[in-house]
């Protein structure tokens, strides 16, 4: 089911709050995770569950300080029969969701995907200043990036992002290719999505061309940006030395790993007592050796994230956000994400039912490496 | 004897290094008294000897007076391989009273001084080995073998000569066996074969005093027309599931009289008789079956197809037809498993020069052996397939698909130079003034009596020409043969009236399907691995289940049987005993950290890791765990760790280095 939802008062951003209202009040919804300002005006999200409190919601608001999927594995571990979620997030937030999902880690039948389009965001620290006072800040984004117009302030991933469309979703709001002022284009995917469109009032039509042209050329510009900042960090990065160097200023906080929205071990390998050593042992290591960086493992720790994330990362760079030292962390896990996921023919959080590439084995695989 | 010996700090380990100068395989390139000095002095050595055999009694009896006297408990021996001698060093510790997986192997042998020349750097080498397996040891925690019961009854999957004979093997022996065939009767291709070389014997004849017998053998419960449709457990205590294919006959009503075999209109394509006759859609492998049962191919039966006919079960005077069969399943638990999956011949149309499928006077040496059986659609006269003419020339092709990397099999099908032998010694004995022309490469004789079994034949006037056929096609009712004579050093065309390939023997498809659903090991051709290619022939890396027969390799009659009692014996073995033990150096989870993943699940090549859907957990099936750690490398967070190498373990050994 698809259609064009108008929009009234040149607001989409407070349209899609009475769709939150009608489903919140139908029942069809219990709560809704979605982006909000705090009241200090910074970027945030709120789990709302009161009709009345949904002016909190800022469902266009264009920041982000969190991979939302985090918050989705802390509340939805498990399923309940009394709570019926409706997650209203960001493409890259809802890809990271099916990968938890299929790593069981989110239980989905709880949730239904809702999905934004999402041309870019600000970084959440700072962007209380890039908005100012401005109360249609939400909106006027919303209209700029209708069509394609590139933003430099984007954060790092969003510049590089191609997937300015969900890729899995119930139902999803877009603006990206039409008029928002006028009209939003809604798409529902299945039947739990076509379920919470009922008596809503669209204007049923085949996606417009306008639109798929937009989002085809966000892409290609998108994928043409990436290559070029692949190919700076591999001047910058590639052979051990330069990796070293790459990775030289890490204080070894893990911040990266804890707001790492697909990094969902309990407690990291590397905060386990596998790396304590008591102090004759940090000693004699350095005897060996004559001296050893102190802390120890940083760089053993970033190739095991690597390792570890290349076939879920969704390169939301959010790591890189969250780095005291600005470690170039976005273009780096794009990088070995995608070659990694292109090797195994996958891209995270495209499809439920698509195996994750390391439970899966095919004798095709790697045979350019060893004995093949 | 050199000694070191230095007072270890409190609370730490004691451990005792001892190495080996395997004679002159290590001492002769390791600098040992130089090991002995730089291995005295680190952390947590107790003391380090050296010994010239340290296998030996008096090596033994060196480790066990020292674990004693110097109250070890951790011993590294630094020897050969532990394939090796692990065994013998843990039992020798366990006799001392030191728990045996507290002692390690530190292979300075295989992995330093056999593959180093320079003795400074095989000592510098030897040393880090030691190092690096002492970071591991110090760590090892005292451990307990897990044990678990058996149930002392087999299956034997496949019921060729190989499996008939493992089955028999241990049904004598006074245990169960369930016999598993994929065809309507046992037997499997030795069936079909005319006469057996290098002696000549009816092939039917020596196989049917076996089918006899098993089929009659009161520990023996043939299911015939049945496959493997899953098995699960773990060496001991498997859980089989059998699929019975729907025969529409009722075996216990049919008496084998065969009148339905006569009357029967359906046309099937029949395995058996390798295309040269159509069978019956309701048929019988050959007269002697065993069981002497019909099944019906649905596939080709008119009633089943079409819903017209039906004349099997009107003329059937036991009323023994069943149109509404369907598939049936059993299960059966069994201790041990012998695969005896067999062979098939390579598809010849993929030697596409060769004709195969558009000539019809080109053939395979199976094919052949139906040509010149008794029991054969001509009745053991040689006719060829296009006209019935019985063929004055007939030119043999060995190593069609064999020895051949590019468009065939690289390996030797080991088998083809002694019958295709024996089919030109059989062909002139059944067609006097005819010709026979083998085209080989090389024709290898090693086996009893093979040589003059080759002598024989060409003391018979059968022309060996050795050169490589390039391409067969039909010319006229002739079948032309262009080949090179290689000591000639010239091309040659034959004119032939029939060409029996010798094609490549390769692995039962089926037999390969089974291995893969079993996860047990096959090589890049599909033949099942054995454990160690020369120690452990007929066990494979999944305990509990054994070799027999062409599915491990290509092999002959003789050597197959021997397999199939060496499996069996391997099979009794184990059934001597009243519990198994198991190595307890298997996967263990910490269920504190495991958030349930299930990556590990899926790594497990032993089924031997399940998440509890309820607990959200994984959960290790020790007995079943093989303790090959893959799901320790893939769990991410390291709650699946291998007990005695976690990954601390193996971190400090890099670190160590």
């Amino acid at each position: 089911m698809k259609g064009t939802l108008k929009v009234d008062g040149k607001n989409p951003e407070a349209t899609i709050r009475s769709l939150f209202a009608r489903w919140l009040k139908e029942s069809k919804l219990s709560a809704v995770l979605a982006p909000a300002y705090s009241t200090a005006g910074t970027a945030t999200v709120a789990l709302v569950s009161d009709p009345e409190k949904l002016s909190e919601a800022a469902p266009l608001l264009p920041a982000m300080g969190v991979n939302s999927a985090s918050i989705v594995a802390e509340i939805a571990r498990e399923a309940s029969p009394n709570a019926k979620v409706g997650l209203f997030l960001r493409p890259c937030e809802l890809r990271a969701v099916v990968e938890l999902m299929k790593l069981k880690q989110v239980a989905p039948e709880s949730l239904l995907l809702i999905g934004v389009d999402c041309p870019g965001t600000y970084k959440a620290a700072g962007f209380r200043n890039v908005r100012g006072k401005d109360a249609d800040f939400d909106n006027r984004h919303v209209r700029e990036q209708s069509g394609y117009a590139e933003n430099v302030n984007f954060r790092t991933a969003c510049q590089m992002c191609e997937y300015p469309k969900p890729l899995v979703f119930d139902l999803n709001v877009g603006f990206v290719g039409m008029d928002p002022d006028k009209e939003l284009w809604i798409e529902a995917a299945t039947d739990k999505g076509k379920a919470l469109l009922e008596g809503v009032e669209l204007d049923a039509q085949d996606e417009p061309q306008k639109r798929k042209q937009a989002l085809e050329k966000l892409s290609a510009a998108r994928k043409a940006r990436t290559a070029a900042r692949i190919e700076e960090l591999d001047k910058a990065m590639m052979g051990p030395e330069k990796l070293v160097e790459y990775f030289a200023d890490c204080l070894n906080c893990h911040n990266c790993m804890k707001v790492c929205p697909v990094c969902y071990c309990r407690e990291c390998f590397f905060d386990s007592d596998t790396f304590q050593r008591d102090i004759a042992e940090h000693v004699r290591v350095s005897l060996r050796k004559g001296a050893t960086r102190m802390p120890s493992e940083t760089l053993l720790f970033h190739l095991t994230r690597m390792n570890h994330m290349m076939a879920s990362c969704v390169q939301c760079g959010i790591c890189e956000d969250s780095c005291p030292v600005t470690i170039g962390l976005a273009t780096l896990f794009k990088k070995v994400s995608q070659n990694a996921q292109k090797e195994f023919d996958y891209v995270s959080g495209r499809s439920l039912d698509e195996p994750l590439p390391l439970v899966t084995f095919r004798e095709s695989e790697f045979l350019k490496i060893g004995e093949g | 004897m050199d000694e070191a010996v230095r007072p270890a700090e409190n609370r730490r380990p004691r451990v005792g290094v001892f190495v080996c100068h395997c004679g002159i395989n290590i001492a002769g390139v390791v600098k040992i008294p130089e090991l002995l000095e730089r291995v005295g002095r680190m952390r947590d050595v107790v003391v380090a000897k050296d010994y010239k055999y340290c296998c030996s009694d008096p090596g033994q009896q060196m480790v066990r007076d020292s674990v004693k006297a110097d109250r070890l408990d951790r011993v590294i021996v630094a020897c050969c391989s532990p394939t090796l001698h692990e065994t013998t060093f843990r039992n020798a510790c366990a006799e001392a009273g030191l728990n045996s997986y507290q002692c390690e192997i530190a292979n300075i042998r295989e992995q330093c001084s056999w593959v180093t020349e320079d003795k400074d750097e095989a000592t510098a080498k030897a040393t880090e080995i030691i190092r690096t397996t002492m970071a591991k040891t110090v760590l090892d925690q005292p451990l307990e073998p897990i044990t678990v019961s058996i149930n002392k009854r087999a299956l034997v999957v496949g019921a060729g000569i190989a499996g008939i004979q493992a089955a028999l093997d241990i049904a004598n022996a006074g245990y169960e066996v369930v016999l598993v065939e994929k065809e309507p009767s046992i037997g499997g291709h030795m069936a079909q074969l005319s006469e057996t070389f290098p002696t000549l014997d009816c092939s039917q004849c020596i196989l049917t005093p076996r089918t006899v017998e098993t089929g009659r053998h009161p520990n023996i419960r043939l299911m015939t027309y049945s496959e493997i449709d899953s098995v699960s457990g773990y060496v001991g205590n498997f859980k089989v599931r059998i699929r019975q294919k729907a025969r529409y006959v009722d075996f216990k009503a049919c008496t084998g009289c065969g009148v339905c075999l006569e009357k029967c209109p359906g046309r099937n394509e029949s395995w058996f008789e390798r295309g040269l006759v159509r069978g019956k859609a309701i048929y019988r492998l050959l007269p002697q079956a065993v069981p002497n049962r019909p099944v019906i191919d649905a596939k080709s039966c008119l009633y089943l197809t079409k819903g017209k006919c039906g004349i099997c079960a009107k003329v059937c005077p036991t009323g023994a037809i069943r149109y509404d069969d369907t598939d049936k399943y059993v299960e059966e638990e069994v201790g041990a498993i012998v695969l005896a999956t067999g062979y098939e011949l390579l598809d010849a149309t993929t030697l596409g020069s060769y004709g195969v499928g558009l000539v019809p006077d080109v053939v395979d040496g199976l094919a052949f052996e139906r040509l010149l059986s008794a029991s054969g659609p001509t009745s053991g006269e040689v006719k060829r397939p296009s006209d019935g003419k019985v063929p004055k020339k007939v030119v043999f092709v060995q190593c069609a698909g064999s020895r051949d990397s590019t468009s065939g099999m690289p390996y030797c099908s080991k088998i083809c130079c002694m019958y295709t032998a024996k089919q030109a010694i059989l062909y002139k004995h059944r067609v006097h003034d005819g010709e026979a022309t083998i085209c080989y490469i090389d024709v290898r004789t090693p086996g009893k009596g093979f040589e003059e079994f080759y002598k024989r034949a060409t003391d018979d006037g059968i022309q060996y020409l050795r050169g490589k056929v390039s391409k067969i096609f039909r010319q006229g009712d002739k079948v032309k043969v262009w080949a090179s004579d290689t000591l000639a050093g010239r091309k040659v065309e034959l004119d032939a009236d029939l060409v029996v390939l010798a094609t490549a023997v390769v692995a039962n498809p089926d037999g390969v399907a089974l291995a893969r659903k079993l996860k047990t090991q096959i090589d890049t051709h599909g033949f099942m691995t054995e454990a160690h290619p020369k120690l452990r022939p007929v066990e494979t890396l999944t305990a509990g289940f054994f070799l027999a027969g062409c599915g491990q390799g290509p092999k002959d009659i003789p050597e197959t049987v021997a397999q199939a009692s060496a499996a069996a014996a391997k099979v009794l073995a184990m059934f001597g005993n009243t519990r198994l033990t198991h190595s307890p150096t298997t996967a263990q989870v910490d269920e504190e950290i495991c958030v349930g993943c299930g990556y590990c699940e899926h790594t497990c090549a032993y089924e031997a890791v399940k998440v509890d859907p309820a607990k959200k957990k994984a959960v290790v099936n020790a007995a079943l765990c093989e303790g090959c750690g893959a799901c320790a490398v893939a769990c991410p967070s390291g709650a699946m760790t291998h007990k005695n190498a976690t990954k601390k373990a193996i971190f400090e050994m890099a670190d160590s280095f």
